[in-house]
């Protein structure tokens, strides 16, 4: 085997980045608004989101709705990698093995009590409100997952393990992905597109950008699940090395 | 020379940060050792990849793609940033998290299969198992 020198990986990169800052100046203006990006799709979203779906937060309709394929695949991907890193890290050790010692003074413990509600209301706001600021299905997902994280770090793995069993938190994880495929699949057999909510109006009966709307918010629960079920897994089983049976 | 200084350097400041931190990542993923050190690496040029699609959806002046609605507010493109590279770019965050997450996973496995995350040291005893 022979060994790379520093100088010669220095040398190829600069010629790498050669290529790059070349490329650069061919580049559109940075930040000028008659650009060629701005004229094609994302004007359009800007123009109809709020009409189309009632939601002024343009990115949640995009993200949702317009490109909710994209969304619900990168759900998927989420899942998969949850399930990856459980099947990787997987043992058939005990928890009692596991060895931890919590340092937690009474003040740090009272007062993350105090503190994780208010976390997780902030968290469903930022799911609920997330037509009109900025919010939705994935942020909603990691301020519930670092609450949950937060409590493994103050009262330790296993207080948390015997709240929040993994085989259960694998269910919620699995039943937010469920949520948004049904979604879509109730639009198909309604008779239109897949995850096209317009299709749910004769279910909720209220006026066609409004059901958009909901369609949405009820495809934002499914993904905060997901993220937050397998954020909280991949912290647990990196944590304990996989040893999470009882 | 000067109209590059102007035109590059000035104009197009956040183009070439992206470049610079995608040589950062690219020399940490090609010549560290350590894993981990590579993963970091990998990180890294993910946030060139975020901050080089975000400066192409940039429009100056305009703010953030969340349109005020209600009476006295008029609708114009040119306030509002382009918002499809903010969602394309919101969804990479959440796999390059996930990617991490996994990436962290087999270092754990590697490091007790080997009792070590350095390159060279895994190779010595892949060779020494070999012979």
């Amino acid at each position: 085997m022979f060994k790379v020198s520093r100088l010669l990986v220095i040398l190829l990169l600069l010629i790498f980045g050669f290529f790059l800052v070349s490329g650069i100046g061919e580049l559109p203006l940075f930040g000028n608004p008659s650009n060629p990006v701005h004229k094609q799709a994302g004007n359009y979203y800007l123009e109809h989101a709020e009409i189309e779906m009632e939601s002024p937060n343009v990115v949640t309709a995009v993200l949702a709705d317009y490109r909710a394929v994209d969304t619900l695949l990168e759900t998927t991907v989420v899942l998969l990698a949850g399930f990856a890193v459980m099947l990787v890290l997987f043992s058939t050790g005990n928890i009692s093995k596991f060895e931890e010692v919590v340092n937690s003074s009474y003040i740090l413990k009272i007062s993350t009590k105090l503190l994780i509600p208010p976390v997780q209301l902030f968290a469903l706001y930022v799911l609920a409100h997330g037509h009109h600021s900025p919010g939705g299905g994935f942020q909603c997902g990691v301020i519930l997952g670092s609450s949950l994280i937060l409590q493994a770090l103050v009262f330790g793995v296993k207080e948390t393990l015997n709240k929040y069993p993994p085989k259960r938190i694998i269910n919620v994880a699995i039943f937010g992905v469920l949520i948004f495929y049904s979604i879509g699949l109730i639009c198909f057999i309604q008779g239109g597109n897949f995850l096209d909510y317009s299709q749910l109006q004769s279910i909720l009966s209220t006026t066609e950008s409004h059901t958009r709307s909901l369609g949405i918010l009820f495809v934002e629960i499914g993904v905060s699940l997901t993220v937050m079920s397998v954020i909280y897994l991949m912290y647990i089983f990196l944590i304990t090395k996989g040893e999470v049976n009882n | 020379m000067k109209s590059f200084f102007k035109n590059i350097i000035l104009g197009q400041f956040n183009y070439l940060a992206a470049v610079a931190l995608i040589l950062i990542g690219l020399y940490a993923v090609t010549y560290k050792r350590s894993f981990l050190k590579k993963i970091i690496g990998l990180t890294i040029f993910q946030t060139a990849i975020i901050l080089f699609f975000i400066s192409i959806g940039y429009k100056v002046g305009a703010s953030a793609p969340v349109i005020p609605h209600g009476k006295g507010h008029e609708f114009q493109n040119f306030l509002f940033q382009n918002p499809l590279p903010q969602v394309l770019m919101l969804t990479a965050i959440v796999v390059g998290v996930a990617v991490t997450g996994l990436a962290l996973a087999l270092l754990e496995k590697i490091y007790d299969e080997y009792g070590s995350i350095e390159e060279n040291e895994i190779l010595e005893q892949l060779r020494k198992d070999d012979a």
